[in-house]
């Protein structure tokens, strides 16, 4: 299973990466991780990514704008966004966008893991 | 805008607790009124809201950056001080006030030893400090404008 890890800060992505790594230990999984969307937009044209974690504020491209392309080019993946913005409006924005679930931080591992577990295979 | 540093308080507490397994407890952040603002390392947040700005700030010595890093990510990484601090700042701005409609920059973070955060224009300024350990970590709630200098300027 290859999973895109997408945010710029590494404490986030390490927080995704430990809560596969503890939570899913004999499932054959792939992180890639990308820094912003222009990156995990490349990674993702690339294929085979099987679900994404995406942030919202991030430079060069963001999170939403991300999932907005990736949509726009028919991919079908999962996409859990994992943001700070507590905002309804913009949470509303996001799941327009294509957004599977949404994930407000800071959350627990143990939580992180319970919300996304039904897309690990 | 976020309405009182308080709120920026409490999502500090939230944050510290909910990533790092540190709990403050309540009290523990104090109203301070210095006017010097040195840290090893600093990350600030632009906020704004209907024509308003605001400025939140975190700033940490070495040591609690480097305690930060090991509580979130398990690892004694130095790399990794600035991005944990500026991390923090943006969980606990983002979740100050659970459903506001503010919006917020990305972080930006400074890590040098002894620098100095200077407030350039004078406004409400809401100073929160605690200690931990033989460290110090600030948090602010500011309107006007910062500039950050190296130690000695």
């Amino acid at each position: 299973m290859k999973i895109l890890v997408v945010d710029d800060s590494a404490l986030a992505r390490g927080v995704i990466r430990r809560t596969l790594a503890a939570h899913a230990p004999g499932t054959q999984i792939e992180i890639v991780e990308a820094q912003n969307g222009m990156e995990a937009l490349a990674a993702a044209r690339g294929g085979g990514v099987d679900i994404a974690f995406v942030d919202w504020n991030m430079p060069v491209l963001d999170g939403v704008s991300f999932v907005r392309t990736l949509r726009a080019e028919g991919a079908t993946m999962p996409i859990i966004m994992i943001s700070a913005i507590s905002d309804e409006n913009k949470v509303v924005e996001a799941v327009q966008a294509g957004i599977t679930e949404y994930i407000e931080k800071p959350v627990t591992s143990q939580a992180l893991w319970e919300r996304v577990k039904e897309f690990i295979k | 805008v976020i309405t009182n540093a308080t709120e920026l308080v409490r999502a500090l507490e939230r944050t510290l607790l909910t990533l790092a397994n540190v709990q403050l407890p309540p009290g523990t952040m104090e109203v301070c009124r210095d006017e010097v603002l040195r840290a090893d390392v600093s990350a600030h947040i632009a906020i704004r809201s209907d024509g308003h700005e605001q400025i939140a700030l975190l700033m940490v010595t070495d040591d609690v950056a480097r305690a930060l890093v090991r509580a979130t990510s398990g690892e004694d990484d130095d790399s990794l001080t600035a991005d944990t601090v500026a991390e923090l700042l943006n969980v606990v701005v983002g979740s100050a006030q659970k459903g506001a409609g503010y919006q917020f920059s990305l972080p930006v973070a400074v890590r040098a030893p002894g620098h100095q955060v200077k407030v350039l224009s004078a406004g409400r300024h809401e100073r929160f400090l605690t200690r931990l350990g033989d460290g110090v970590l600030r948090l602010h709630l500011l309107e006007g404008t910062i500039q950050a200098t190296k130690s000695g300027e």
